[in-house]
């Protein structure tokens, strides 16, 4: 079922080793790191998230290159909240998870924008968490 | 990965180019400048009767829009333009979808005002479709070409 989802419109630049990329060099850049997660920073004792770049595919409009692709955020855990009635009492317990959550992106290297779904929930990741963390 | 987000020239941009749906401000009186006759006689209005700001929503006739067109839209503008106020808007992009411009903090330093808006503010636009379709992908690639591509002379 089609859904009204909220996109951010923003410009971007893709510097690697302090070199910027032009657009064969940004589509050579999502496809050789795709599915490769990259540990974030950590936070505490609990394991690092995780993030990666998920199905790129190159596509035309209105005669420039267009990249879509996916980030990707993995947690790495998950609470696991359950109810004792005995005692009344909640538990949480942190579980190890594979889980991807993930923001969908659309890029026009040539002008240096993109859109950044902007969503949370399961399944999703604002644009924040996707672009900037 | 370093990101930009919009600047005064492509909210004004939007601002004069899209169809409005709804545009919120707030301004303050001029001091020491001048703008248009309009401008000059609502900042000697907010003074007269000791007004330190002014804030309003715009909103057109139900189920029409709104353009700037040198009327209330664009004196406001003006007045935000120079630092005395601050502005959000809502509006339909020329491919038919809803965007949206949130305002800034306003404050009674135009320094201050102008200083809040380089902060980073998100233009969002509603796609219909599922996230990562062929179709919703080829509509925001086309709406981003239009916006970032374009001169001032069209958006």
């Amino acid at each position: 079922m089609a859904q009204r989802v909220p996109y951010i419109f923003c410009r971007y630049e893709i510097n690697v080793e302090g070199e910027m990329l032009d657009d064969a060099g940004q589509m050579a850049f999502f496809q050789e790191n795709q599915g490769q997660p990259q540990d974030m920073p950590p936070r505490g004792d609990r394991p690092p998230a995780r993030a990666l770049i998920m199905e790129p595919s190159q596509f035309e409009s209105d005669g420039l290159a267009a990249i879509s692709f996916y980030v990707g955020y993995q947690p790495g855990y998950r609470n696991i909240i359950s109810y004792d009635a005995t005692s009344q009492r909640r538990s949480v317990e942190v579980r190890a998870d594979d889980h991807i959550k993930s923001a969908h992106l659309v890029v026009i290297p040539a002008l240096g924008c993109m859109a950044v779904e902007d969503r949370s929930g399961e399944n999703s990741i604002t644009h924040r968490i996707a672009v900037t963390d | 990965m370093n990101i930009v987000h919009l600047n005064d020239a492509e909210v004004r941009r939007i601002v004069e180019g899209w169809e409005i749906t709804q545009y919120d401000y707030v301004v303050r009186p001029l001091n020491p400048i001048r703008l248009s006759d309009f401008n000059e006689m609502r900042s000697d209005a907010m003074k007269l009767d000791n007004v330190a700001s002014d804030s309003g929503k715009l909103r057109p006739i139900e189920g029409e829009t709104m353009t700037a067109n040198g009327g209330t839209i664009t004196q406001v503008q003006e007045v935000v333009d120079a630092g005395y106020g601050q502005n959000g808007v809502r509006a339909i992009t020329p491919f038919g979808n809803e965007a949206r411009v949130p305002k800034p903090r306003f404050f009674m330093s135009k320094t201050k005002n102008i200083a809040e808006r380089d902060k980073p503010r998100f233009l969002k636009i509603m796609f219909e479709g599922e996230a990562g379709g062929l179709g919703i992908a080829a509509s925001i690639a086309a709406t981003l070409v239009r916006f970032y591509g374009a001169d001032d002379s069209e958006t």
